[in-house]
């Protein structure tokens, strides 16, 4: 896969974590930076950049205060279309984790071995967490 | 998920792109670069100076193989001509002189063919280089006059020999970083040696583990029948059908089989192998079990097979184990209905099961 490819999964996930395009792009670039210090986790990169990631978006929504969020994209705001409003709806009436499942696999389109990996569990419970996810999102669409 | 709520997720959360690439990721870029290139340069140097070589061989031999008899043998001393019994007698023909033989044999041909002007105008060719002496050679043949060709007559010896007799004798017509070694001595009642083994090939040979690519092929297709049952039994996932559940008894009769085999023949690997089901056999430690077999014990399998056994049969053994992955990677990332209407604790045995079989197969690379 391209750098630039990998660079902007990266900054979606972030920028779902944070709802800030700024941060999103200051924590990408932190994240990346720490990737090229690390060379001997380049066999699972991937999963690295993720975790880096992760781990720097939590820091940073714990450092700001929740009132204080600059929140720069609203997509309610913005969406427009009704379609678009709703599922982001459904997508906000789910468990934080179950949604960061569905930004990995259907946004970033990485593999459900990838996503297993990163919860600690098999990819056949994966694959059964997101159908049951995906039921769950049709059944309140 | 249908297309239509792919689109509209990534309307929602991926319409944003970065502003701008940072500069450091070139970097990246060069390092991935460089290591690919230092994989694929020897790879690619190794094989094309082994096509190029092979090709040469083959010339070669092809050359050979129609090489002419000296003259002794099929002229009279009295027919020869006297300036060709001297060269013949100073000149010995070897094996990586054919343009001499067979020049100095075509000059006394010339001498007894009707079709001398068409010979002599070719004979000026045939001093370039052994290859090119080979193919002028053979396309002469096809001009000589049938009274001609039949005084000719090929070097009376098999491709073998003449094999043996190029590796016994030294020669500067190959480039000095390809020579190559003589063949070793064959024992009378032994069949003929492979034609690509060498003496350095078959000492390192003895000091391999005795394993062979047949062996890795048994493997394979056990590993295959057991995919496959797996595969329908999962396929065909409801306890009401048929196949599934013949599928999975078939499958499950090979797994306890391969076990019992390790377990009575005293398998140096199975005791190891054992404690880790064990320990790993309560729900909450099924992933430990998983994890531990698949990327712990499985690893120390294949490392210890690299260090003690011969590199092509380890080769092999790699190439099937990850085809054998990638079989597996693709039935699950795939939209696989089944997979949302198993019970988690089937598909994590399943997968358990899968694991176990493969690594069986690896111990049993151990015997």
């Amino acid at each position: 896969m391209k750098i630039e490819s990998e660079y902007t999964r990266i900054f979606h996930y972030c920028l779902y974590w944070l709802h800030h395009k700024e941060d999103a792009e200051d924590i990408t670039q932190e994240t990346f930076l720490r990737y090229l210090q690390h060379p001997e986790y380049e066999s699972h990169a991937r999963q690295y950049l993720y975790t880096i990631a992760r781990n720097l978006c939590i820091d940073k929504l714990r450092k700001v205060p929740a009132d204080s969020l600059n929140e720069e994209i609203t997509p309610e705001q913005n969406l427009g279309i009704p379609e678009r409003v709703a599922l982001k709806m459904a997508m906000d009436a789910l468990p934080d984790e179950d949604r960061e499942i569905i930004i990995l696999r259907y946004v970033n389109g990485e593999k459900i071995s990838l996503i297993a990996e990163m919860f600690g569990v098999s990819r056949f419970v994966m694959s059964k967490r997101i159908r049951q996810i995906t039921q769950k999102l049709k059944e309140s669409l | 998920m249908n297309r239509k709520l792919r689109k509209t997720l990534k309307e929602i959360y991926a319409s944003e792109k970065p502003s701008e690439y940072p500069d450091f990721l070139k970097e990246i870029k060069k390092e991935r670069n460089k290591k690919l290139f230092r994989f694929t340069a020897p790879a690619m140097a190794l094989f094309l100076t082994a096509f190029f070589g092979l090709y040469g061989y083959c010339e070669l031999l092809e050359a050979r193989n129609h090489s002419i008899e000296p003259q002794e043998k099929t002229l009279s001393q009295e027919e020869m001509p006297e300036h060709i019994k001297e060269e013949t007698q100073q000149k010995q023909p070897t094996a990586f002189s054919p343009a001499e033989s067979i020049t100095t044999q075509m000059e006394t041909v010339s001498e007894t063919s009707t079709s001398k002007p068409a010979l002599s105008a070719e004979l000026s060719t045939t001093q370039t280089t052994g290859f090119t002496t080979a193919h002028t050679t053979i396309r002469m043949e096809t001009t000589v006059p049938e009274t001609a060709v039949t005084q000719i007559h090929l070097p009376n010896q098999t491709v073998t020999e003449t094999i043996r007799e190029i590796l016994a004798e030294e020669t500067d017509t190959f480039p000095p970083e390809t020579t190559i070694p003589p063949a070793p001595e064959v024992p009378a009642e032994s069949t003929a040696i492979p034609e690509a083994e060498t003496a350095t090939e078959k000492i390192q040979e003895s000091e391999w583990r005795c394993l062979d690519l047949s062996r890795v092929s048994d493997v394979e297709a056990l590993q295959a029948s057991y995919w496959e049952l797996r595969r329908q039994e999962a396929m065909n996932w409801s306890m009401n059908s048929r196949v599934y559940e013949d599928s999975g008894r078939q499958a499950d009769e090979m797994l306890s089989e391969l076990t019992t085999l390790h377990r009575e023949n005293g398998n140096p690997y199975y005791e190891r192998y054992h404690s880790i089901l064990v320990n790993g056999i309560a729900p909450d430690s099924h992933t430990r079990a998983y994890t531990e077999l698949k990327d712990t014990f499985m690893n120390e399998l294949l490392t210890d097979l690299e260090n003690t056994i011969s590199p092509d049969v380890f080769q092999a053994i790699q190439a099937s184990q990850q085809d054998f992955q990638e079989k597996f990677d693709t039935f699950w990332e795939g939209d696989l209905q089944l997979s949302y209407e198993m019970g988690s604790l089937y598909t994590d045995y399943l997968e358990m099961e899968l694991i176990q079989y493969r690594v069986l197969l690896l111990m049993n690379y151990f015997y």
